[in-house]
């Protein structure tokens, strides 16, 4: 192994997204959780008591602050006091980072009530370097930014995934936060290969890579199937393996979170879900 | 193309029921009549018609989830799914 790969290993993190439900699995097993990654919004107003817990998490680990409701990748300018929110919870955690996602969430006075992928082209490029700009010199550091999963394809668009994923991330100058099973399921459902979506990214640019799981749905009709990145299910093997092959071609260290939204399995199963991510982060160091 | 008027006409397709069913029967003319330019009406009517029921059935189920603040359950999409057979 080279010096180089012995030290991401090293560096290397693994962890998982701080649920309730999972909350006395993680507390028992800190030990064995290199970083915890938070929703932001949950604690935007969250009593005093909420908080003081937060706080005193912060200080035991790691902790990073997932945004949900920002809508940066958006042509329409981002409203500042959501990222003001952030800024001062970012101030009372002390969290290490923050990461947000490439996504528009609300347009014209509709709220879509989730993550839904813009057209991807110039514009949405530009209007999402734009808002990051905004999101960071507010919040006071960078944000990671995440690839979505999107169901449907978005409309009028002129760049690919891969394409639109590295202008904004090379644009904003700002690391991306990889989320594998969001790729595997859009390569998927676009007929895509998932390895070769994966390397056209901006590898080097990495920071962070979620893992999570989803199952399959059938079409309206029935004409095909379609896979949901639902976070209800464990990591598929094939995700695993897209993690291989990046440990094996991003040569900074990762922080791995898993994430897990619901149907939660037994705290021994998260553990081993963990076991697997450092194992594959492995291979691909001493590949 | 990609203008706060397509995000905005997307937004309404991904949330209002009626609004969709609309432009899923004359796509361009829908778009058009929401302030989109011939150029975005051209091209939203070729958009992926399953993928954006899909979506907006999912949209749908996480805003129904966050109101009830309930947490997302498997076999909900069944659910959703046979609405539409």
């Amino acid at each position: 192994m080279v010096a180089a790969a012995v030290a991401a290993v090293a560096a290397d993190r693994v962890g998982l997204g701080w649920r309730g439900e999972l909350a006395a699995g993680i507390l028992s097993n800190l030990a064995h959780i290199d970083v915890l990654e938070v929703i932001a919004d949950d604690y935007y107003r969250a009593p005093r008591a909420s908080m003081d817990a937060l706080c005193s998490l912060a200080r035991q680990v790691p902790v990073s602050l997932h945004g949900v409701g920002m809508g940066l990748a958006s042509t329409i300018p981002a409203e500042p006091r959501r990222l003001h929110a952030m800024a001062r919870l970012m101030q009372r955690v002390q969290a290490e980072s923050w990461s947000e996602h490439l996504s528009f969430v609300r347009a014209g006075g509709v709220e879509i009530g989730h993550l839904a992928a813009p057209p991807r082209t110039p514009a949405s490029v530009a209007g999402a370097v734009a808002n990051i700009a905004l999101a960071s010199r507010i919040v006071g550091s960078a944000p990671l930014m995440e690839n979505i999963a999107t169901l449907v394809a978005p409309p009028a668009s002129t760049l690919d995934e891969a394409q639109w994923l590295a202008q904004i991330i090379d644009g904003a100058q700002v690391p991306l936060l990889l989320d594998l099973h969001n790729l595997y399921a859009n390569a998927v459902n676009s007929g895509q290969d998932p390895q070769a979506m994966l390397l056209r990214l901006p590898l080097a640019r990495v920071g962070a890579v979620h893992l999570s799981g989803g199952h399959w749905v059938e079409e309206p009709g029935g004409a095909g199937r379609r896979l949901l990145d639902d976070h209800l299910h464990d990591v598929p093997p094939e995700v695993f393996a897209l993690l291989t092959v990046l440990a094996r071609h991003a040569p900074q260290p990762l922080t791995v979170i898993l994430e897990r939204d619901g149907n939660y399995p037994s705290f021994e199963q998260v553990l081993d879900q963990l076991a697997l991510a450092r194992a594959a982060l492995r291979a691909g160091r001493t590949a | 193309m990609s203008s706060p008027a397509l995000e905005a006409y997307l937004a309404v397709l991904y949330t209002d029921e009626a609004k969709r069913h609309a432009f899923l029967q004359a796509p361009q003319a829908q778009a058009l009549l929401h302030g989109l330019s011939p150029q975005e009406a051209e091209a939203m009517a070729a958009i992926d018609r399953t993928g954006l029921r899909m979506a907006a059935a999912s949209f749908q189920h996480k805003r129904a989830a966050h109101a009830g603040h309930a947490r997302p359950r498997p076999g909900w999409w069944r659910r959703w799914m046979e609405r539409w057979r």
